[in-house]
């Protein structure tokens, strides 16, 4: 049976399934035994709820250090306040059974401290929900599914995984990550790119015909398929395909952590996406020469309060420590109505890609900018690498007010008395059709420029990526487009700001000659792809790249750019075989 | 009732651990405890509600306590408040 989603991570896995589900923690059907006996329910899974946690802190303290042993022996604390105990009894008494009593009290605590004003203290509301989370789970009497102890060869399949579950993952045992819900940009499909696990998501349905474990599954990441049950034949392709992607693996991994230099022998400069620091350290250990997008968003999404200035320093210095001497660029706030931010409020729009998002939000809620540039301006300080990156810039006032807010955050900062980075790169990224055009005039204000193509790709050939009937419109290999990129790189050149590109774009080898050949000078690409762009950069002369894009800059279409850049990469092959 | 305005000197402010220690010393006592900070209300018998009232060093408060346990809660809030050492 063949099931077609969303290519999330590539490669093949073949493997049993095994099904993860988080914990379904209804308690609706729960018959109320008894006001006493409810009493004693909730009495007796506090107990387990200690013992539980008391092993963790064990655990914790051996593995983790005392600083996660102390969250949780807070949980702890928290749950000898006798104050909230006796408000689950009164609701008991009521005559609520224990499950919906300690629901009922623990969420009107977690929205309490979700509402304080103090940043550290607000962070108890997670905790809270932990607490919450794990009492449900006892007096429910769910078992937690233990994936760290999965046979080898497995597939993961869920309706969705969280990131926090795919790191927790024994990967040299699993084959695959497959999820009903989810897109190229979920979290967990970045995530699992960045580890290089083949995923497949967006499967609809996919939950219904796999209702156990054990099952055999094939798992296409770079096709977006998935096939159960495949016959002998299907089965000898794919690990004939699986041989190839582990064969070709193998051969980049000569190129993970060395110098990215060109066939001329020419160093180029190779950073890397991230969006927080699991992903800082995969690109650090396949030697990114900096982190070219720190997209900030994650910091953002699936919780009720904004992350405060404290937190979002750490973070950014934390990232900041892992590359010092090589940039940091920080992406600041690029949320809209598309994703969903409820600590943010944004309401849903007709047409959010043309709405209320990114710098526009930004400038229009500066207490929220402030928050995140004094955080930056703060981390700069610790290492001196970090510069920061305006998305969404159709305008130069945006640009100039965004300079303003820095220039008050500083000021702030200054009388404060803390520590910041005066002298702080601020850079533009282009990415929309007006930036293009006015490339010349945001050179004036923007200390260097990053291309981001998937935007501007979409904006510019007017049509959305992610819907299908138009998707395959938004090619990076359109006349327009290519020119766009070109005229951005030459406007840089004259008015010497440095040009970045941190798109899909730089990760697509057959745009990697055209790229070296306008003069662009760096690439960021996801951590996963970063060894595949040095193995392409390494087979390109700059004289063979700027021959090939002569061409193809001549040619009326995509597809004729296409079929041009095609044929240079098969005689190129030719060549290589030969040689 | 009794009732007293008390400053907190507590040097870390009251957290998790300070506001344990003070539950476990009031939990004995028979009498309701309040305290007003800014506009809030605060059952100082609860450690959650003491933690998320984010008393900080300086902070003004007005105790109040009532019931028959009700001077020596007010003793012990007063010198709990006045020590510098974290509750201990």
């Amino acid at each position: 049976m063949l099931f077609k989603g969303v290519a999330a991570s590539p490669g093949v896995g073949l493997g049993r399934v095994v099904i993860y589900k988080e914990p379904d923690l209804n308690y609706r059907n729960q018959p109320h035994s008894g006001q006493d006996n409810e009493k004693a329910r909730l009495k007796q899974a506090i107990e387990k709820f200690k013992i539980e946690i008391s092993k963790l802190v064990e655990e914790a303290e051996a593995k983790a250090g005392p600083q996660q042993a102390a969250i949780l022996t807070g949980q702890i604390t928290m749950l000898t306040d006798p104050f909230m105990i006796s408000q689950m009894e009164e609701l008991i008494e009521k005559g609520l059974i224990a499950e919906a009593a300690m629901d009922e009290v623990t969420q009107s605590f977690q929205e309490m401290f979700e509402n304080v004003e103090d940043e550290k203290m607000r962070q108890r509301a997670t905790d809270i929900g932990d607490l919450r989370k794990r009492l449900l789970r006892i007096l429910l009497g769910v078992e937690q599914l233990d994936l760290t102890a999965i046979e080898p060869d497995s597939i993961v399949v869920a309706i969705d995984l969280p990131a926090s579950v795919i790191t927790a993952l024994p990967l040299d045992r699993v084959q695959a990550l497959v999820t009903e819900i989810g897109g190229y940009t979920s979290h967990g499909s970045i995530m699992a790119r960045a580890l290089g696990v083949p995923a497949v998501t967006s499967l609809t349905g996919l939950m219904d015909s796999v209702k156990q474990d054990g099952l055999f599954m094939i798992a296409d990441g770079s096709a977006g398929e998935v096939i159960i049950d495949p016959d002998e034949q299907t089965l000898a392709r794919y690990r004939q395909r699986q041989h190839e992607w582990q064969n070709d693996q193998a051969s980049l991994k000569v190129f993970i952590d060395r110098q990215t230099v060109d066939a001329d022998g020419v160093k180029r400069t190779l950073e890397a996406n991230i969006g927080g620091m699991a992903e800082a350290k995969i690109a650090q250990a396949a030697g990114a020469d900096g982190v070219g997008l720190f997209r900030t968003e994650f910091l953002f999404l699936n919780r009720n309060s904004l992350p405060g200035e404290e937190e979002q320093f750490r973070v950014y210095s934390e990232v900041a420590s892992l590359f010092p001497n090589r940039e940091v660029i920080i992406r600041t706030l690029d949320v809209g109505g598309d994703k969903p931010v409820p600590a943010l409020g944004l309401p849903k729009e007709e047409n959010p890609f043309l709405g209320y998002r990114a710098i526009r939000y930004c400038l229009d809620q500066p207490e929220v900018f402030s928050i995140q540039l004094r955080a930056i301006l703060r981390a700069g300080a610790t290492h001196g690498n970090i510069k920061i990156m305006l998305p969404l810039v159709t305008s130069l006032e945006e640009v100039i007010a965004a300079k303003k807010i820095l220039d008050q955050c500083a000021g702030s900062l200054a009388s404060d008395g803390r520590p910041y980075d005066a002298s702080i790169k601020l850079g533009v990224m282009i990415e929309t059709p007006a930036a293009v055009q006015i490339v010349d005039l945001l050179a004036t204000e923007a200390d260097f420029f990053s291309i981001g193509t998937n935007d501007l790709a979409q904006y510019t050939l007017a049509a959305d990526r992610g819907n299908p009937k138009v998707g395959a419109l938004c090619s990076p290999f359109h006349p327009a487009v290519l020119r766009s990129i070109q005229t951005i790189i030459k406007a840089g050149q004259k008015a010497s700001v440095p040009v970045g590109l941190c798109g899909e774009v730089g990760s697509n080898p057959q745009m990697i000659p055209i790229l070296m050949a306008f003069g662009l000078d760096k690439i960021s690409v996801s951590p996963s792809s970063l060894a595949m762009v040095r193995r392409e950069l390494s087979t390109w002369r700059l004289v063979d790249a700027r021959e090939l894009t002569e061409q193809v800059m001549s040619q009326t279409s995509a597809n004729a750019v296409k079929q041009c850049i095609n044929a240079a990469f098969e005689r190129k092959s030719l060549n290589l075989n030969l040689a | 009732m009794l009732n007293a305005k008390v400053t907190a000197l507590n040097e870390t402010g009251v957290h998790m651990r300070p506001a344990q220690v003070l539950v476990t010393k009031l939990s004995p006592l028979n009498c309701q405890v309040t305290i007003k900070h800014a506009d809030k209300t605060i059952n100082a018998k609860s450690i959650m509600m003491l933690m998320a009232a984010c008393i900080k060093k300086g902070h003004e408060l007005e105790v109040i306590c009532e019931g028959p346990d009700e001077a020596p809660a007010l003793a012990l809030l007063e010198e709990f408040f006045k020590s510098t050492m974290d509750g201990e």
